[in-house]
């Protein structure tokens, strides 16, 4: 059976150096330097915006300074998210060819690689499945987005659930054009979104959801999954990406 | 000699089933100086979107022209696209309008 790495590694405060982190494991994996990994990790007040978003037009920017929320770019497309301590985020990385996802197609990777999620939720009692493009949905409402890449030679997938959030914050500080909502013919981005909280209808934490996702892995995958540390290099490449890229405006907010 | 004015035009172009594309163009003459492309889609290499923008400068603003390009663009990168085809990016480009004021 394959044994996979699983990093807890997190940074809650600075989710600049959390998205530093995020890009340097699948680089490490591509090159052969770590193995098949799982991170799992939460951000404080954060937007993470997709690579190929307008900030100026995504951001309410008089929301986030009235709440305090962060904004950081990721380096994988999709649409923004609203991060804080009720968000759990999860991201796997794997060597390109890998046997899951032998093809270098992202449908079929968001698909592929959502299904530990999908497992790890339903074993909690919420009726998740994978609605394509690229979210989890339960009832109709989306409880997870996911985005990801091909590059670095590595697979990568990454997702955010909804454990416990504030939707409420969500709604404001995102400006969510109205051609989106009226497509989906929904009233506001709170309407067709929930958090496992609501669905299961009692308290449950990002830990509770964190292990039913690596059960959910383990059973879908046929993996093992093993709690490691990131690797020196890891580490000095997170930092260096610090430095070069997500500390910076140039890099989170001029496109 | 009679100089073009140019003009600010946007779309929010919301592919049917698909992503949101968020075309700025500056346009002069019938044709574009400059175009930034935004939204929520998926583009593999992500890198080349810078290229496409480039592509765009100076192209005229008509279907044809916009269609060879967008093809050019695609075949020449081999960039994959994921709730967007090739064919999304000129109806959103065709689809900008005049900026409203204050918009």
């Amino acid at each position: 059976m394959e044994t996979w790495r699983l990093v807890d590694v997190e940074y809650r405060d600075d989710p600049f150096m959390n998205m530093s982190v995020e890009e340097a494991i699948p680089r490490a994996v591509g090159e052969g330097k770590a193995p098949g990994t799982v991170r799992f990790w939460h951000n404080s007040n954060t937007i993470v915006l997709g690579c190929f978003q307008s900030a100026s037009l995504e951001v309410n920017f008089v929301a986030c300074k009235e709440t305090g929320t962060t904004v950081v770019r990721r380096f994988t497309g999709g649409g923004a998210v609203y991060h804080d301590a009720g968000n759990l985020n999860y991201a796997i990385s794997l060597r390109k060819g890998h046997p899951l996802v032998p093809d270098a197609d992202l449908q079929f990777v968001f698909q592929r690689l959502s299904q530990g999620a999908v497992e790890g939720l339903r074993g909690l009692g919420v009726n998740a499945e994978f609605q394509p493009i690229n979210d989890i949905q339960v009832e109709g409402k989306k409880v997870s987005g996911a985005a990801g890449s091909i590059r670095w030679g590595s697979v990568f997938h990454h997702g955010c659930i909804l454990v416990a959030s504030d939707l409420s914050i969500l709604g404001r500080v995102l400006n969510v054009p109205q051609v989106k909502l009226a497509d989906r013919h929904v009233a506001s981005v709170q309407k067709r979104v929930t958090t496992i909280r609501d669905e299961l209808g009692k308290d449950v934490t990002t830990r509770d959801v964190r292990d039913g996702i690596v059960q959910g892995i383990e059973k879908s995958y046929g993996v093992r999954l093993e709690e490691g540390p990131l690797t020196k290099s890891e580490l000095s490449t997170a930092k260096e990406l610090l430095d070069t890229k997500y500390s910076k405006s140039a890099w989170n907010l001029e496109k | 000699m009679t100089i073009g004015v140019e003009t600010l035009l946007s779309a929010d172009y919301k592919v049917p089933g698909g992503k949101l594309l968020r075309v700025r163009l500056r346009e002069t003459g019938g044709r574009i100086e400059s175009a930034k492309i935004s939204g929520d889609f998926f583009l593999i290499p992500e890198d080349s979107l810078a290229k496409l923008e480039m592509m765009l400068e100076d192209v005229p603003l008509r279907e044809k022209e916009l269609k060879l390009l967008v093809d050019r663009f695609f075949r020449g990168t081999s960039a994959q696209g994921l709730g967007v085809v090739p064919d999304d990016f000129v109806k959103a480009i065709l689809s900008a309008k005049l900026e409203e004021l204050g918009s």
